[in-house]
């Protein structure tokens, strides 16, 4: 029971207290203790080894072909604006944001369309009962497929933006919001919310810089801010400025020693070479403890500033806005080079992986082409995840690719995560231990939680707060029962919202018009076999044959004074009538397939 | 049960505990306990402890049979044993068989399936258990051969010798004694029926007095060191289990704080007969094993914390009152049973508010 630490008082409350008496730089600001957490192994170290490892370079070539969905964030698809057999540059436009919150998105590199296709077996993932769950990955998804051709051409002919040209500090804040926009950036972290649509908050107060890369294994986030700190402290200023936010920190776990130093450094130049600063104050560095889901959007919000937004408030209603360290890298080299969002790091990690290294790879990337380069060894593999073993969704087609949101690639053995073979054996009864309320971050009840998601209970799930369980499975993690608690919110949400949508009359409505649909499709089936039967008589007579045992039964009735003609037509004109029958029924069951819709 | 199947959904991580490990730490802690038990009852508690484990086991796998469920999956919860090792300790030593199996019958059945299994119970199935047999047979689950010598009737049954380990078989299985199978036969008359504080409270004030005043080594097999070094064990175990984080403090602190906060409210000097010393009701044994195995039962117990305070707290005071003022025999199992059906509302009472959430509670319509 010790690998997962459940008592962290002195974590969160004594030794941020003591050294900010101390006055350690980072610690100076108060900072609010998280409600719940717990603190798993985090198996960090294995990926930091080495340096982030660009894409294309000597190590990691370009993979044949990208294979790019249109909807890699929250909101509308974009849509193609380019045809399959053309040629595109590196950074040329490919599919256009269209309608709600969509994204623009970018050729990666250079080649020719191939596809564009919704039929893709690698980004459609087939339907399984009893693995639902690949939040990012929607079913019938279309993706643009390139073929890359090795060059990694940029198109020779683009202008220069006038981003290029003129320093970002002279600019409109507006051009700076339509740059972050054209550059297709969506939320780096995880949930792909796009980032333009956060930026055209107003009244921001606080801008929080989120580097407290909570999750084990995951160190995309740590290894971009101790190699590209002075980015990062840019970018979040080119936000600070966006969004007029009065206060600009940047959150980092305590256990991130290089990256804190890198961005303490990254500060400190930023304030010693005099940039036109346009009176903003400079950038805070606030160090949080390093505590399982501390680096949660709210929970890191709570943690910095105290502010609690309400259930259903985003974080800018409450005049706070955070983002990734991805992300504020994003938006620089959108800024500065102009570079849209076409690759993104990403850790590499597992230990089904010889060689756990970060990598700066393109969009599109398929899983196989990082993995075989990072040594893989599908003997050891327990399971493929994106993202972290907290959080992250399963992966069973390696040719998936890689999508802007995804920050780690676990290609996890039994050493690293459960064995999930035993998919049949149920799991225990809740025992109701209780070790799971003291660990959730939003001081729900989880075990309430499950109770009312396993009977569907809706009312009582929305009343204990359902709607605002983060998902971050602290509790599933520390269950000993090892009830998979995080999938049956997830249903319950999903019936929630389900419910929400048609409301409870138009679910009834609904089922009543299946019903009759039923009704009216068995009719039909009736008829249909009625015609059959009579055509098979038909044909019979014309074959000229004894046109039944009726016929023989009732001989001396009028009947057996018709000729085989006569019994012809007349089946002929039943078959008419039955056909007549049939379609009237059809085109009935049309209308009320309609009406249901 | 499609929906009671482990399907595959985030987190992934190696679990951190399971149920096996929670009622294997609680069975551990109860290690020094039992061996005090028996150092100083003799081997009868073993022999209580053998009946229980089995014959739950057995019942725990035939209504899991019954019920259509996979039966060594739920038989390795080991929750059974732990209620088996419980009631084993509410057993008098001495008493027949058919006490202990009896008992974990209605541990199993009426303790814990019938509301629905591991979980669902509303009582603690071995405190529930150890009230019936009370009321049902008074008399055998009073009566105790106490150790040593001196005032109190004299059984020989110290588990190291011969002797001792025969007597306390024929006490268990009566039916040896008619078959002759041991080679010396005890008289089983004449037994003592005394827990301390009955003792205490009915029986011989003037005695104990005296034995207080001559002092005692914890080497001495008396009843009285027995007693408190059992209770002293069961502490010891407690602490195993707050430290592994099995239970909390919030149950056991309370209760303890309560029971001791009235009895030295309450306590008078030179009427330790009448109320007894908080010393004597802290170190009864029941007090012990009561705070930190029996009331921390998680199914039976509410799941905040606030809720867990009040519930110490109710417990204690129960607990307390009917020893002083009631007449029954025993008070902490009785008290933990008249808590526990106030857990429902005490969880209802305390439903903490969670983030975010607004101040006004929406009703549903
Ligand atoms: S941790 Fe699991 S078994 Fe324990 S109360 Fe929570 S849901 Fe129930
Ligand atoms: S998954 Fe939900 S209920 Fe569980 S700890 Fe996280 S926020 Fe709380």
């Amino acid at each position: 029971m010790s690998r997962i630490s459940r008592s962290l008082l002195i974590k969160k409350y004594i030794k941020p207290f003591l050294f900010r008496l101390a006055g350690k730089p980072g610690w100076l600001s108060p900072i609010y203790a998280l409600p719940g957490g717990i603190v798993p192994a985090p198996n960090k170290q294995v990926s930091l080894q080495h340096k982030i490892i660009g894409m294309p370079s000597s190590q990691l070539p370009l993979p044949s072909q990208l294979i790019l969905p249109l909807k890699q964030h929250q909101g509308d698809d974009a849509v193609p604006v380019v045809r399959p057999g053309q040629y595109v540059y590196k950074r040329q436009l490919i599919a256009a944001a269209h309608g709600n919150g969509s994204v623009n998105l970018h050729a990666p590199t250079s080649g020719f369309i191939t596809a564009i296709d919704f039929q893709l077996a690698a980004v459609n993932i087939r339907p399984q009962p009893g693995r639902p769950w690949h939040q990012s990955i929607d079913p019938r998804q279309t993706a643009i497929v390139i073929k890359t051709d090795g060059n990694d051409l940029t198109d020779p002919e683009l202008p220069l933006s006038p981003l290029e040209v003129t320093p970002w500090q002279q600019r409109h804040i507006d051009e700076l919001r339509q740059a972050v926009f054209e550059a297709g950036i969506c939320g780096l972290g995880g949930a792909g919310f796009p980032t333009a649509i956060k930026l055209s908050a107003s009244a921001i107060k606080t801008l929080i810089i989120n580097g407290a890369e909570c999750e084990p294994y995951i160190t995309a986030d740590e290894a971009l801010m101790r190699e590209y700190a002075d980015e990062i402290v840019e970018g979040s200023r080119i936000i600070q400025t966006i969004v007029g936010a009065q206060d600009c920190v940047i959150g980092i776990e305590e256990d991130k020693h290089e990256a804190i130093k890198a961005i303490q450094s990254a500060i400190a130049g930023l304030e010693s070479a005099n940039h036109p600063l346009g009176g903003l104050p400079v950038v805070k560095l606030v160090l949080v403890p390093a505590i399982y889901p501390s680096g949660g959007e709210k929970q890191l919000i709570r943690i910095i500033t105290g502010i609690q937004p309400m259930s259903g408030q985003r974080p800018s209603d409450v005049g706070v806005l955070c983002h990734s360290v991805a992300t504020a890298r994003a938006i620089f080299k959108a800024i500065t080079d102009a570079e849209p969002l076409i690759s993104r790091v990403t850790t590499l990690t597992g230990s089904a992986l010889r060689n756990p290294v970060n990598v700066e790879a393109l969009i599109g990337t398929p899983l196989s082409h990082l993995l075989q380069f990072a040594g893989f060894d599908p003997s050891a593999l327990e399971r493929l995840l994106v993202g972290g073993p907290l959080m992250g969704y399963v992966v069973d087609d390696f040719e998936t690719p890689l999508l802007k949101t995804s920050n780690c690639l676990l290609a996890a053995s039994q050493q690293d995560i459960q064995s999930v073979k035993a998919s049949s054996v149920p799991h225990r009864d809740c025992i109701r231990c209780d070790f799971c309320a003291p660990v959730c971050p939003v001081k729900l009840q989880p075990q309430t939680l499950y109770f009312a998601s396993r009977h569907q209970r809706h009312d009582s799930a929305v009343q204990n707060g359902i709607l605002d369980c983060i998902e971050c499975g602290a509790c599933a993690a520390v269950c000993p029962s090892q009830i998979p608690l995080v999938a049956y919110y997830r249903d319950e949400k999903a019936l929630i919202h389900e419910e929400a949508d048609c409301g409870e009359s138009s679910r009834w409505q609904a089922l009543f018009e299946k019903h009759q649909q039923r009704q009216a499709d068995n009719v039909v089936a009736v008829q249909q076999r009625k015609l059959e039967k009579l055509q098979d008589k038909l044909v019979s007579i014309a074959e000229g044959e004894n046109p039944g045992k009726e016929a023989a039964v009732e001989s001396g009735s009028p009947v057996t004074h018709k000729s085989a003609e006569q019994i012809k037509s007349e089946i002929e004109a039943a078959v008419a009538r039955t056909r007549a029958r049939k379609a009237e029924l059809l085109s009935k069951a049309d209308i009320n397939k309609d009406g249901s819709q | 049960m499609s929906r009671n199947k482990h399907r595959i959904s985030s987190p992934f991580l190696k679990p951190a505990s399971t149920v096996t490990g929670v009622m294997a730490t609680v069975l551990l802690a109860l290690i020094p306990a039992a061996i005090c038990y028996t150092w100083f009852f003799g081997i009868g508690f073993l022999i209580n402890l053998a009946i229980t484990s089995v014959l739950g086991l057995l019942i725990e796998a035939l209504v899991m049979r019954a019920r259509g469920r996979p039966v060594f999956f739920y038989l390795g919860d080991l929750s059974m044993l732990v209620t088996a090792v419980l009631l084993s300790f509410a057993l008098p030593p001495g008493s027949p068989w058919w006490i202990a199996a009896s008992g974990i019958f209605i541990a199993s059945i009426f303790g814990k399936h019938v509301f629905g299994g591991l979980g669902h119970n509303v009582f603690n199935p071995a405190a529930l258990a150890y009230v019936s047999l009370l009321v049902m047979f008074p008399l055998h689950m009073t009566g105790w051969y106490l150790p040593g010598s001196g005032s109190y009737a004299e059984a020989p049954i110290d588990p190291l010798s011969a002797f001792g380990v025969y007597t306390s078989l024929q006490l268990s299985f009566p039916f040896l004694r008619e078959m002759a199978l041991t080679p010396f036969a005890v008289v089983p008359d004449g037994f003592a029926t005394a827990t301390p504080l009955i003792e205490y409270k009915f029986a011989a004030p003037a005695r104990i007095l005296m034995a207080e005043a001559e002092g005692f080594s914890i080497w001495d097999r008396q009843a009285r060191t027995g007693w408190e070094m059992l209770a002293v064990s069961f502490a010891a175990g407690g602490l195993i289990l707050l430290w592994q984080k099995v239970i909390s403090w919030h149950i056991p602190m309370t209760v303890i704080g309560t029971v001791l906060l009235l009895s030295t409210l309450f306590y008078q000097p030179g009427q330790e007969a009448i109320v007894g010393s908080p010393w004597l009701h802290l170190f009864s044994t029941s007090t012990m094993i009561g705070a930190f195995f029996i009331a921390t039962d998680p199914a039976s117990s509410p799941s905040s914390a606030a809720g867990k305070l009040i519930y110490g707290v109710l417990i204690g005071t129960v607990m307390y009152s009917i020893r002083i003022w009631g007449s029954y025999l025993d008070s902490v199992a009785l008290s933990i049973l008249l808590v526990n059906m106030c857990s429902p509302l005490i969880d209802e009472w305390t439903v903490r508010k969670h983030l975010g959430q607004l101040r006004v509670r929406k009703k549903s319509p």
